[in-house]
């Protein structure tokens, strides 16, 4: 009836606080943790670095992506091209840079989508259970089931071939997974007592998805958010690849890689450099994902 | 007009294995600024009380029926969600047992007190923290604005506790539901803790409603005493006369297993022999029968009322009306 055992739990020491002032928020918090993760913020910096060059590139670049240098044809890296040319000529320096705005865009885009709609109704279907998230992960089912090509070319088919379709074919089958990912996220928490703690407060169901949830949830969320960065390039690179995305001379990394890996025996270069490029973006996102994700969550401590 | 009036209170779950009932007519009364405390076995039916005062149950699985329950006038079985979330945190409040998970990982404790100043009342921004502070200064936090900027995991689950008595009072309800509020904590801090809740309660004048297993913690916190039993009450009454003159077996029970400082150590605790019934299938009669040393012959097929025995106490039991 006393509960002995109960009253004789360790005595917990108080922790000590952090040290330094304490910021307002989870983000202004996690900043400053991220701050303190040197390969984060090294990742960071090479992301941004990436990210000008493609952007401002192009037009300090005496180059266009679309007109062959028809003097210096297809050949290796030199001073007059830095990245070499491609099989017909064009500066691969250019359309390395013009490829990455393309991909970049796509990356963020999909993944923009696939955060607000995945994470939206993974955190509804997994707090309300029952017949609410029956019927969203039935959906969520049939969609999957739905090939993604098949998908991609129903859209073409209607709309034509236009960006917008590769955008939304792209959207439509990433925010699944992150959908399932959430909701088995918050169907581990829904139950906990500070649930329960914040409805007993008068907290609304949708303040406690948003406020209370989802910034629980956010660790493998981004993780698995900056994974679909480069899984839709790859993807992206595939439709371009049967003629479906992008269409020559626009480039993409992922078309300029299927290219460069045409055209590996003769001009490596043609491979090497869209490959390293895309490969660097996806390490960086990796470790920046892994410490967004450390950052996020303040029982982790940095020394 | 008393704070909270309970009447014929019934939850049911329903489960695979048949309708549980945890909840089978529960009745009392609790006055403000009082502290009436819920003991009784483990399953009992505490905590679902608790919670369905507080409209919390989940329904499937939970039926809750009964009544009339009125709370500051207002019918709680009948409100409407919109309007109970509103008495919520508001007018009622709830402490939870483990002070370890029932504060969010994720939000600073300072936020965790500004929703509720931002959902009651649109409180926010300067004076949200200032009042947020004042309040844990009040339940005895050292630095209180430096505690408002820090995690859970940083407090001690003292600390913790203190915190979630400044959120449970921070609007002044007059209704505070503490649900073993201690047992996770060492003896000292328990200590400290009832009596910050009980000062805090007290200068709000609010009613405490204190559910425990500690027959200790009832005799130093509350004014009055209900035992509950299989999801009755079986005894209600004042805390002296609970402890100097309990007239229900099983009450008589309880305090007969409580371990006291004047006797020997080597005697046996006397435990009451057999166990609780099966919420599931619940016998006819008294639910206490099969325990009962002084049962009769009527307890077997007849369930008895809460009747007042004495002046102040109330018994479930025929013996003890005879008596
Ligand atoms: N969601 C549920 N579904 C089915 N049965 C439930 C549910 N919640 C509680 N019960 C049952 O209700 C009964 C009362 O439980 P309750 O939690 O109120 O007990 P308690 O008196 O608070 O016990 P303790 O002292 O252990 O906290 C128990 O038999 C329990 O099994
Ligand atoms: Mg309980």
């Amino acid at each position: 009836m006393n509960a002995p055992a109960e009253q004789l739990a360790p005595v917990l020491e108080p922790a000590p606080g952090e040290p330094e002032a304490a910021g307002q928020s989870l983000w202004q918090d996690a900043w400053r943790r991220l701050r303190k993760n040197r390969a984060a913020v090294a990742a960071g910096l090479t992301l941004l670095a990436i990210i000008l060059f493609c952007v401002v590139g192009p037009w300090l670049s005496p180059w266009r992506f679309d007109v062959p240098d028809l003097e210096y044809g297809p050949q290796g890296p030199s001073l007059r091209h830095w990245f070499g040319t491609d099989a017909l000529g064009r500066d691969l320096m250019v359309r390395c840079m013009m490829g990455g705005r393309l991909s970049l865009l796509i990356g963020l885009a999909a993944t923009v989508v696939s955060l607000s709609i995945g994470v939206t109704v993974g955190a509804v279907s997994g707090y309300f259970g029952g017949r609410v998230d029956a019927l969203l992960m039935r959906l969520v089912d049939v969609l999957y089931t739905m090939p993604f090509i098949f998908f991609a070319i129903l859209l073409l088919a209607i709309f034509g071939r236009s960006l917008v379709v590769v955008f939304v074919a792209l959207g439509a089958v990433t925010w699944l997974t992150m959908a399932r990912i959430v909701r088995g996220q918050v169907l581990s928490l829904r139950n906990a007592e500070f649930v329960q703690a914040a409805r007993t407060m008068g907290v609304s169901h949708l303040g406690i998805i948003f406020r209370h949830l989802i910034p629980n949830t956010l660790g493998p969320t981004i993780v698995y958010a900056t994974l679909t960065v480069p899984a839709v390039m790859l993807q992206e690179a595939f439709l371009s690849f049967l003629g479906l995305g992008i269409a020559a001379p626009d480039a993409s990394w992922g078309l300029l890689v299927s290219d460069g890996a045409a055209n590996m025996t003769f001009l490596p270069h043609e491979l090497i450099f869209p490959a390293l490029l895309l490969s660097i973006t996806l390490l960086c996102l990796n470790f920046l994902g892994d410490g967004l994700r450390d950052a996020l969550d303040p029982r982790m401590r940095f020394d | 007009m008393p704070l909270l009036e309970i009447h014929d209170l019934h939850v049911t779950f329903r489960t695979p294995e048949g309708p549980v009932h945890a909840v089978d007519g529960v009745d009392f009364t609790l006055e403000r600024g009082r502290t009436l405390a819920l003991v009784g076995e483990s399953g009992s039916g505490k905590s679902v009380s608790s919670l369905a005062l507080m409209g919390l149950l989940p329904s499937p699985p939970a039926i809750v029926r009964g009544g009339p329950c009125l709370f500051e006038g207002i019918s709680l079985l009948e409100a409407p969600e919109a309007e109970r979330r509103r008495l919520r945190g508001n007018r009622m409040a709830m402490i939870f047992q483990d002070p370890m998970t029932a504060l969010n990982p994720f939000l600073t404790i300072g936020r965790q007190l500004t929703e509720v100043l931002e959902v009651h009342r649109g409180v926010e921004g300067r004076p949200a923290r200032a009042r947020a502070e004042q309040m844990l200064h009040d339940v005895g936090l050292a630095d209180p604005s430096r505690a408002f900027d820090q995690y859970p995991h940083e407090f001690s689950g003292g600390m913790r506790q203190r915190v979630m008595i400044a959120m449970a009072l921070l609007l002044e309800p007059s209704l505070v539901i503490a649900d073993e509020p201690t047992t996770g904590l060492d003896v000292t801090v328990q200590a400290q803790i009832l009596a910050l809740l009980k000062e805090r309660a007290q200068k709000n004048e609010a009613a405490v409603l204190l559910i425990t297993h500690d027959l200790g913690v009832v005799a130093g916190t509350a004014d009055e005493v209900a035992v509950m039993y299989a999801g009755r009450i079986v005894e209600h009454a004042d805390v002296d006369t609970l402890f100097r003159a309990p007239r229900h077996p099983y009450t008589r029970g309880l305090l007969q297993s409580l371990p006291r400082l004047d006797s020997t150590p080597k005697v046996e605790l006397s435990v009451i022999p057999g166990h609780p019934p099966d919420p599931v299938r619940l016998p006819a009669g008294c639910p206490f029968r099969p325990r009962c040393r002084v049962a009769v012959e009527r307890c077997a097929h007849e369930r008895p009322a809460l009747q007042e025995v004495a002046p102040g106490q109330r018994t479930a039991c025929f013996v003890a009306e005879g008596a």
